[in-house]
């Protein structure tokens, strides 16, 4: 009788801890951000870091940007995607178009998703009648870029029941404007591969 | 006699003069990637960009490592914030070369950075 006490003791307290456990929610840490991100095959944050970094650093040495006398003006085209998973090219180029800028070698004119914003700025300043007139930006002094940069990215997906491969490759250009060469072009790799 | 010991005198006194860091001095080493030896460390500035190679050999099984370089200026000071890692899968015996460019012209030095990766 007294065991069998104690057990209905013990269960109690048992269940009263897994009832605590189940309570508290997730644990949350902060981690890494340029730590390496494996947890599925899909396009991820390593990967946009890699093709980020290899692509500017190859950008930096090409002759076109460390030849020029003052830092050339360059503008962010389009970077399609042609893989099957969505993926937010403008979040490549943006981090290229930081990293080339923090370098101190490269100046960027406005792109073309940037104009409106911009088109707005000098007409309120110069149309409103708001402004004192020594201030205002004038319109018609915009720099226009003397490259362009454009690329694409594409993936080869293979799967059977046990293994998921993934292919990606990104490709960068650097188009002069006016003659329409391409000044510089570089590839970025990169092979992935779930098993289970 | 007194020749090979005066030889060696100078010799020594050399390496001691040399303010250039070994190449073990250059690495860091984090978690378990004993296996993996460095067997060449170069730089060179090509069109004003400081531009390192480094050769890593793997001696055991298949290993996945993760590297990344550090970009030192003047007084050592780094010259951005810390490169992404990333991941290089190296098989048994092979040899394989890494190449890594500054991110601006102002990188005159560099380390290189080996991580275990899971």
């Amino acid at each position: 009788m007294k065991i069998s006490h104690q057990t209905f003791h013990l269960s109690i307290l048992s269940l009263a801890m897994g009832l605590l456990v189940a309570c508290s929610g997730p644990q949350v840490r902060y981690g890494d951000a340029k730590q390496i991100e494996t947890v599925n095959a899909d396009y991820g944050s390593t990967d946009l870091q890699m093709i980020a970094e290899a692509m500017t650093r190859s950008l930096l040495q090409s002759k076109a940007i460390s030849g020029s006398k003052d830092a050339p003006i360059v503008t962010l085209a389009d970077v399609k995607n042609k893989t099957s998973e969505y993926i937010d090219t403008r979040v490549i180029t943006d981090k290229i178009r930081t990293q080339l800028l923090k370098s101190g070698q490269v100046r960027f004119a406005v792109s073309i998703s940037e104009m409106q914003n911009q088109t707005e700025e000098l007409k309120r300043q110069n149309q409103s009648g708001l402004y004192k007139n020594s201030t205002i930006s004038k319109t018609g002094n915009m720099q226009g870029a003397q490259y362009r940069i454009e690329g694409s990215i594409a993936s080869i997906v293979k799967t059977n029941k046990d293994v998921k491969d993934v292919y990606y490759v990104f490709n960068l250009n650097l188009i002069n404007n006016e003659s329409g060469l391409i000044e510089w072009a570089d590839e970025k790799e990169i092979r992935k591969t779930a098993t289970r | 006699m007194k020749k090979y010991l005066a030889i060696i005198l100078t010799a020594l006194a050399l390496a001691a003069c040399s303010s250039n860091p070994s190449m073990k001095e250059m690495t860091v080493r984090m978690g378990d990637t004993d296996s993996i030896q460095i067997t060449d460390m170069r730089s060179i500035t090509r069109n004003g960009i400081l531009t390192a190679q480094v050769t890593i050999q793997n001696d055991s099984k298949s290993n996945l490592v993760a590297y990344r370089f550090k970009w030192l200026g003047q007084n050592g000071m780094t010259v951005t914030d810390e490169e992404a890692w990333k991941p290089v899968t190296i098989g048994k015996g092979q040899t394989t070369v890494i190449i890594g460019i500054a991110p601006t012209p102002d990188a005159t030095d560099f380390r290189f950075e080996l991580n275990q990766y899971k």
